[in-house]
């Protein structure tokens, strides 16, 4: 765990480093394209820590093991962060590059949308006094919520928007063809996987705080009987 | 003077400033926990072997 820590600390330095010191200033955004290395694996992260949530969420209501649902209600928590830092970097982003914080296009609303169903995620965690009865539900909602995902990968090409097609997973005639020259591109995997890195610590370390809360509750409880 | 280099602090500056709080924020729920569990756990011992030490007597 500690590991895992300095691993993801030292990274995320190390990439930092690399976009500032490194990079040379891109021709046609200038200074602010460097938000592209935070809002880009930020986005990718989200996508990860919601993509858990339904895959745990699923296994939880198949086993009914309480562990299942504690990584799931971790990764969501770790994803509601990170979907917040997406939609604050691109609304600080589209400002020099659109002219503009906000706009309600569709990239946009849909990654709101799954903000606010994340959002209810919780408020709806916190409405329940049953454990069990918690987890079946918010389990259900975190399988309805991950449907957004596909939605919102998708929205720059099933509706017209202002927000760009996608550069880093475009397909051509069937073959994957990243629209970034590789100067820019390289630097981009980096913060990728040193964000995923960032993320798995983030999940443990909320994990085992979800563990020891759940024993304490289970503690308390058995104290009152 | 970089033009845009307000925007680029503000989000690197927003992103690293709401990490450094959830995992201060994370960590100090963990230890709350941890050490609560820890006085409860000790508690329970301490109160299921007391019935024990007395019959020994």
């Amino acid at each position: 765990m500690l590991y895992l820590e300095w691993v993801s600390f030292l990274g995320l330095l190390g990439c930092g480093l690399w976009i500032f010191l490194k990079l040379p200033i891109e021709a046609s955004q200038g200074f602010p394209q460097k938000i592209m290395y935070l809002h880009v694996p930020s986005v990718i992260t989200t996508y990860l820590a919601f993509f858990v949530v339904f895959i745990f969420s699923i296994a939880y209501l198949w086993k009914r093991e309480l562990v299942f649902d504690q990584i799931a209600k971790a990764s969501a928590e770790v994803g509601l962060v990170f979907c917040a830092l997406v939609l604050l970097t691109g609304a600080i982003w589209g400002k020099p590059t659109w002219g503009t914080y906000w706009v309600w296009d569709a990239r946009l609303t849909t990654t709101l949308l799954l903000f606010l169903i994340f959002m209810g995620y919780f408020l709806l965690r916190m409405s329940v006094n049953d454990r069990d009865k918690e987890a079946r539900l918010a389990s259900v909602l975190g399988i309805i919520g991950f449907l957004d995902i596909p939605i919102i990968h998708k929205s720059v090409e099933w509706w017209r928007t202002l927000h760009q097609p996608s550069t880093l997973f475009k397909v051509e005639s069937g073959q994957a063809s990243p629209s970034i020259s590789p100067e820019l591109y390289y630097p981009l995997v980096a913060s990728i996987i040193v964000m995923l890195v960032f993320y798995i610590y983030l999940l443990l370390l909320r994990y085992q705080t979800e563990k020891r809360t759940d024993r304490l509750n289970q503690l308390l409880a058995d104290t009152q009987d | 003077m970089l033009i845009g280099l307000e925007y680029v602090v503000a989000a690197y500056g927003i992103w690293l400033c709401t990490f450094v709080c959830y995992i201060f924020l994370t960590k100090r729920r963990l230890k709350i926990a941890s050490h609560a569990v820890d006085a409860l756990e000790q508690k329970n011992t301490e109160s299921s072997t007391r019935p024990q030490d007395q019959n020994n007597k």
